[in-house]
């Protein structure tokens, strides 16, 4: 198994001046091609809530009455912290960190994600039993969808990750497994970009 | 670039010069983030302002974390990505910026007048 593993990284060093035409570096930018297309996804539900935000409020509350700063600001540094820490994650591994340390960050960056989905919930919890349902208004509707929709994205790269440490139990740290990692780490960064947007648009702005 | 192997180790200079790219994208995406919230919350600023703040606030650290956690920038192995992202950008333009026109020209049209901002 080490055998073939250092084999692989052999060749792999030896085929660097390829650069994105080696098999990593192409299925890597086919998954930056999903990752745009769900950035456009997010964008047109972002146009959609600030639509709905606008005109939509009938005859419930605004994002004025509905927001406040303090849990969003600490549910953004959760999530800020988490894909900083997987950028130390995926990092070290690149320059052969152990398998245990590689998980101990992964670790930890999935439980910033929790942390963030349990102040989105509570939250969501929180209106919902105040009566401000998706129901009662287009700008509710739009701000359920849209937070949702990325709480759906944290929620899947919880359960994503989760999944990859077995498979590094299972398989070992081979240059598959390393380049599922890496992809699941360009798909939690731009979770957090997209949370810079929504942020940004939905919470201050909102309060302003 | 190669995003999972390195010929050298967690010890050598290259580690530590990638690492400064995340700690330095982590450092200003804080700073950035508690700026913009104190902003907000402090009420120095009129609204328009404040607004407009934010949003420049929240365009800089975007492109931070595209170049310090996503690894975008100039160079010739980022090249087909930037060129990918700035395409989706034009695309995120003309689409979010046709929807909130149209369906704003629909709702003056419908008499709800532009609500508040």
């Amino acid at each position: 198994m080490s055998a073939t593993m250092s084999n692989t990284g052999a060749a792999h060093a030896a085929s660097h001046d390829h650069g994105h035409h080696d098999k990593t570096g192409t299925v890597i930018f086919g998954f930056w091609i999903f990752l745009m297309s769900d950035l456009i996804a997010f964008s047109l539900m972002i146009a959609n809530y600030a639509d709905a935000e606008w005109h939509g409020i009938a005859n419930g509350p605004s994002p004025h009455e509905l927001f406040s700063l303090g849990l969003p600001t600490i549910e953004t540094m959760a999530l800020l912290i988490s894909t900083f820490t997987f950028g130390i994650c995926t990092l070290g591994m690149k320059y052969g960190a152990s398998m245990k340390r590689t998980v101990g960050w992964l670790v930890v960056t999935l439980a910033l994600g929790a942390i963030f989905l349990g102040i989105e919930l509570y939250e969501f919890h929180e209106f919902w039993t105040e009566g401000n349902t998706p129901q009662v208004s287009g700008f509710l509707t739009a701000y359920y969808s849209l937070v949702g929709l990325h709480g759906l994205h944290v929620t899947s790269g919880i359960i994503w990750g989760i999944l990859l440490m077995v498979q590094m139990k299972t398989f070992g740290m081979n240059d598959l497994i390393k380049s599922r990692l890496v992809r699941l780490g360009l798909f939690w960064h731009m979770l957090d970009i997209v949370w810079i947007a929504l942020f940004t648009k939905v919470y201050l702005m909102g309060v302003l | 670039m190669d995003y999972i192997n390195s010929d050298v180790g967690m010890d050598s200079a290259e580690y530590k010069h990638d690492m400064a790219r995340y700690v330095w994208g982590f450092a200003l995406s804080v700073v950035l983030t508690l700026a913009g919230v104190v902003i907000v919350a402090g009420g120095v600023f009129s609204t328009g302002l404040a607004w407009s703040i934010v949003g420049i606030l929240g365009i800089a650290q975007l492109i931070i974390q595209f170049w310090a956690f996503m690894h975008l920038d100039f160079s010739k192995e980022a090249r087909p990505d930037l060129y990918l992202v700035l395409f989706t950008f034009l695309l995120i333009i003309l689409m979010a910026a046709g929807t909130v026109w149209v369906l704003a020209d629909l709702a003056s049209r419908m008499g709800m007048g532009a609500g508040s901002m």
